[in-house]
């Protein structure tokens, strides 16, 4: 049977499957409101992203930002990095990070990590076999889910989707304001947000990989990265 | 106030004691009753595997024998289940039959459900003076809602321990005809049962349908458990 | 054959029967743990059944808007009747794009089909990707339970295997078997060049494919080759992407106790251009395979609402104790007993509506609300009254002892009778106060346990003659 007569066929057996019935009853039960919580939604994205094995740094500018990102690729001891274009850019720009990093007085002799590489400068097909060779990947996050501890990553032009996945460290980089309390206001922001419309993989990120396959035994890093950081910038003051 | 007794078949023909203790609890609280005599079965094994013409034949006649019924108490989860929700259905919508099905339907209450809400009492005066554990029948909990009633009168029986069973509301494996058809996946639910009981240290494993009991006592016995396995009303009339 | 044959196995097994009812105890405390953080719980419940429902009754107008975004993203939708036409699709992308390699993700839909099978037949090498399915491929058996494919194998289990598979040095420390099989498979995941994954959710106003996991495998198939196919039933798509809200807040909860999965992809068509990653090609193959012969059910087309999170599987009693293979067919547990019926009827076990207590556990957990002990009873029916494609054994025979019994219960008198005839045939059997063994057909309750003595007396009897007794 030939593909156009076979959506003929599908098609024409649900017409026929609903023929008749009537509208269904009632409108759409309307959704609860969320539970009112004394708690910003920082401290509970915190909370939520930490008990799904994220680490979470949270800090009040952006240059402490990347001095703090310098750190843990320092103590990962990590080779090189790829960088997502809107990472790179302003107002993160952690194409000063090596920079800055090398010029504070305590890190004089050694950097500690390797190359920070933006994945812009990468040739066309080779930002995967440059992630593929990396030690850790850095993206922005376009949102954070407070109730479940969840980033989101919208990857299109400015990159983002292999530096999130390949690499064995994935660093994500939060604005507080980009917080949102739940499901329901993140999918009602990205369903007006530009760069859910051009973007071919939207990904929630919450937590590291992790497989529980053999006897319910969690095991955290299989295939997508063994360590998430999440770095929050947020007007009023460093935590963690 | 006067209540028609619907024994159910299974505590008719296997276990008329329950329904002798039933009685006698009624007695207590000053409860009067009836027997109407043309009463048999509710349709149940028929309904459940399968076979509503047969179900609704006997339906029918359960109707006609509580037609003139004004509240109908039954020793059993699973049957007043099965009259409160099913048997009207068994019947055209809109017809007499049906009318008269869902009126006699409302008027059905199960034993320790009547006690609780209908007589508002919870201490019988009952004494039993031994470690008990209750069973959460699947009917009776998940068809019924009735969860707190039994609890609470086993809580006013006199000098006895009730200890909580773990997984009370796991289904002890009876099922009908699922006992006599798929017998080694019974034997494994009601042992897992059981065990669970015996866990708890009772000397008695409680619960409100027949059909749970019979299950269980068979495989006690079979297996020579030490534990006993009772209904509700049993323990209710015991002073 | 019965089912109560082809369970005995697995009853007999007592290592695996420990396994299971650790797995599953385990799971549901931790459902019950993440849904005590959802107050609205129940509400969330009846709105994910509602928004199933009017997806279910509007499915033309949403497959045919899924398909026009998914094809202005620059995606390409395939139709396929039935799943010998969904594995032709597939084979014939292959053959267009020179694949001899395809990585894969956990997917139901693909076993339902027998993908497998029938590429590997056609010359293709298919590598499962998903942990647990990568150690079932390996050890060359079918998967028992729908979250945990591989729970039935203890970790020396594993260790065993993948030494013989590797051999490298034995270790059954999970972490380090997941490392290795990591190993292993990155490299298949950038050798392929066709990743095949399902799709939890198709969502029509956006062209949006919704593929939920843990390990992240299935970003790997989606992203690295540079062809990715993605396998859905027709009655996952939803309306907006607004739906998500809901089926999100439910599905990693009920299945896991997670408050939400590791990675959830929202993939709308392949790399666009100016990406720098991401596959070139992506195709959605829509399957019919039955699922238009269940919507015009008017029963059956509420199991359609099926979400997979396979709740209803971790609290069923019967599931627990004979695992998923007893089903006879890809899906197991309560919803196998709906799905088998419904999608297979050729080959699922034509006493699968039977195997049940018809306890309810399994619809109190139900995310969209299917009244599934209902759909069985609908689906007995249909087996006693004949209706089926594969006959039930000894039907006609239950039927008339069905019918016997309901004349005899439909009469006082005829009942009084049979009742005495019954004792005298009990008291035959009677042997030191019990009844040890009843004769057929009543002899399947005798294998296990004991059957009661006929009392002295009914308790219609004694109500008339006891001292407590009263006259009508």
């Amino acid at each position: 049977m030939g593909e156009e007569s076979s959506r003929d066929a599908v098609l024409a057996g649900v017409r026929r499957a609903n023929a008749g019935r009537p509208a269904e009853e009632g409108g759409r039960v309307p959704w609860p409101p969320p539970p009112q919580s004394g708690i910003a939604l920082v401290d509970l994205f915190v909370a939520r992203a930490e008990a799904a094995q994220a680490c979470v740094l949270v800090v009040s500018g952006f240059a402490e930002a990347r001095q703090r990102v310098a750190d843990i690729l320092a103590k990962a001891a990590v080779s090189q990095t790829v960088v997502s274009d809107d990472a790179w850019c302003s107002p993160w720009d952690m194409s000063q990070l090596s920079q800055e990093h090398r010029s504070r007085p305590e890190n004089h002799s050694r950097s500690g990590f390797g190359d920070v590489i933006a994945s812009a400068t990468c040739g066309g097909g080779s930002v995967t076999r440059m992630a593929k060779a990396s030690g850790a990947g850095m993206t922005c996050a376009a949102y954070g889910i407070a109730d479940s501890g969840t980033i989101v990553v919208c990857s299109g032009e400015a990159g983002g989707r292999v530096e999130s996945l390949l690499p064995p460290l994935h660093l994500a980089l939060l604005q507080a304001t980009d917080i949102v309390p739940g499901l329901p206001e993140l999918l009602a922001a990205l369903h007006g947000d530009a760069r859910f419309e051009k973007s071919s993989a939207v990904t929630f990120i919450t937590g590291p990989s992790r497989t529980a396959d053999i006897e319910l035994t969690l095991t955290i890093g299989v295939h997508g990265p063994k360590q998430l950081f999440v770095v929050i910038v947020a007007q009023g003051g460093s935590r963690a | 106030m006067r209540v028609s007794i619907f024994i159910t078949c299974l505590v008719d023909q296997f276990h008329p004691e329950v329904g002798q203790a039933m009685l006698a609890v009624l007695d207590r609280v000053g409860i009067g009753y009836d027997f109407p005599r043309g009463q048999t079965c509710c349709g149940q094994p028929a309904f459940n595997s399968g076979c509503r013409a047969e179900a609704t034949r006997v339906a029918r006649h359960f109707v006609t024998a509580f037609a003139g019924s004004e509240t109908i108490v039954a020793p059993s989860g699973s049957c007043t289940e099965m009259v409160k929700k099913y048997v009207p259905s068994l019947f055209a919508q809109g017809s007499p039959e049906r009318e008269e099905a869902e009126a006699v339907a409302g008027r059905v209450r199960e034993f320790s459900d009547f006690l609780v809400n209908v007589v508002k009492v919870v201490d019988v005066g009952a004494r039993f003076p031994h470690r008990l554990t209750y069973h959460d029948s699947c009917h009776l909990l998940r068809g019924l809602g009735i969860r707190r009633e039994p609890r609470a009168l086993l809580a006013a029986v006199r000098d006895a321990s009730v200890v909580d069973l773990p997984a009370s509301d796991s289904c002890c494996g009876f099922g009908g005809t699922f006992a006599v058809k798929y017998p080694a996946i019974s034997g494994e639910m009601g042992r897992e049962k059981l065990q669970h009981a015996m866990q708890t240290g009772a000397e008695y494993l409680v619960a409100c349908d027949t059909g749970c009991l019979m299950h269980l006592r068979g495989m006690i016995a079979r297996e020579d458990l030490p534990l006993r396995a009772v209904h509700l009303a049993e323990v209710l009339a015991q002073t | 054959m019965s089912i109560d044959a082809t369970s005995r196995p697995a009853l007999d097994d007592d290592r695996l029967r420990g396994l299971l009812r650790a797995v599953t105890t385990r799971l549901m405390e931790k459902r019950s743990a993440a849904i005590a953080d959802v107050p609205e719980w129940e509400r969330l419940r009846d709105r994910a059944r509602a928004i199933k429902r009017d997806a279910l009754g509007s499915l033309g107008r949403h497959l045919v808007e899924f398909e026009y975004h998914v094809t202005a993203s620059g995606g390409t939708v395939h139709w396929a009747a039935d799943a010998g036409e969904a594995c032709r699709v597939v084979e014939k992308i292959a053959a267009d794009n020179r694949v001899r390699g395809v990585v894969k993700s956990k997917s139901m839909m693909s076993e339902e089909i027998g993908l497998n099978t029938f590429l590997e037949q056609a010359g293709l090498k298919v590598v499962e990707t998903d942990f647990g399915e990568y150690i079932i491929q390996v050890a060359g058996e079918r998967p028992s339970h729908i979250i945990a494919p591989a729970i039935h194998k203890s970790r020396a289990d594993v260790g065993r295997l993948f030494t013989e598979k590797f051999g490298a040095a034995y270790t059954e420390e999970p972490d380090e078997l997941a490392a290795r099989a990591r190993d292993v498979l990155r490299d298949e995941f950038c050798n392929a060049r066709m990743g095949i994954t399902g799709a939890n959710f198709g969502v029509a106003a956006t062209g949006t494919i919704v593929i939920v996991e843990n390990e992240g495998n299935a970003r790997m198939c989606t992203t690295l080759p540079p062809v990715h196919v993605a396998l859905m039933g027709i009655e996952k798509v939803v309306p907006a992407i607004e739906d998500l809200a809901v089926f999100l807040t439910l599905l990693a909860r009920n299945a896991t106790g997670q408050a939400m999965t590791s990675y959830v992809s929202f993939i709308t068509g392949p790399r666009r251009r100016g990406d720098r990653s991401g596959p070139e090609q992506l195709h959605v193959v829509l399957i019919d395979n039955g699922r238009t012969r269940m919507l015009a059910d008017p029963v059956l087309r509420d199991v359609l609402a099926c979400i997979r999170c396979g709740a209803c599987q971790n609290t069923c009693p019967v599931y627990r104790n004979i695992g998923g293979h007893s089903y006879g067919g890809v899906y197991a547990g309560p919803i196998g007993s709906l799905l088998g019926p419904g999608l297979e009827p050729r080959t699922s076990p034509p006493d699968l509506p039977f195997v049940s207590t018809l306890c309810g556990a399994c619809a109190e957990v139900c995310p969209v609300k299917i009244d599934i002990p209902n759909a069985l009873l609908y689906l007995r029916q249909a087996a006693m009254a004949g209706r089926t494609l594969k006959r039930l054994p000894h039907r006609r025979a239950q039927r008339l002892g069905l019918r016997a019994w309901a004349l005899t219960m439909a009469g006082p008198r005829r009942y009084a009778v049979a009742s005495r005839a019954l004792r005298l045939v009990l008291r035959a059997f009677t042997r030191g106060g019990r009844v040890p063994r009843l004769p057929a057909p009543l002899d399947g309750w005798t294998q296990v346990r004991d059957f009661p003595m006929p009392a002295r007396q009914m308790f219609r009897q004694m109500i008339e003659r006891g001292p407590n007794g009263r006259r009508e």
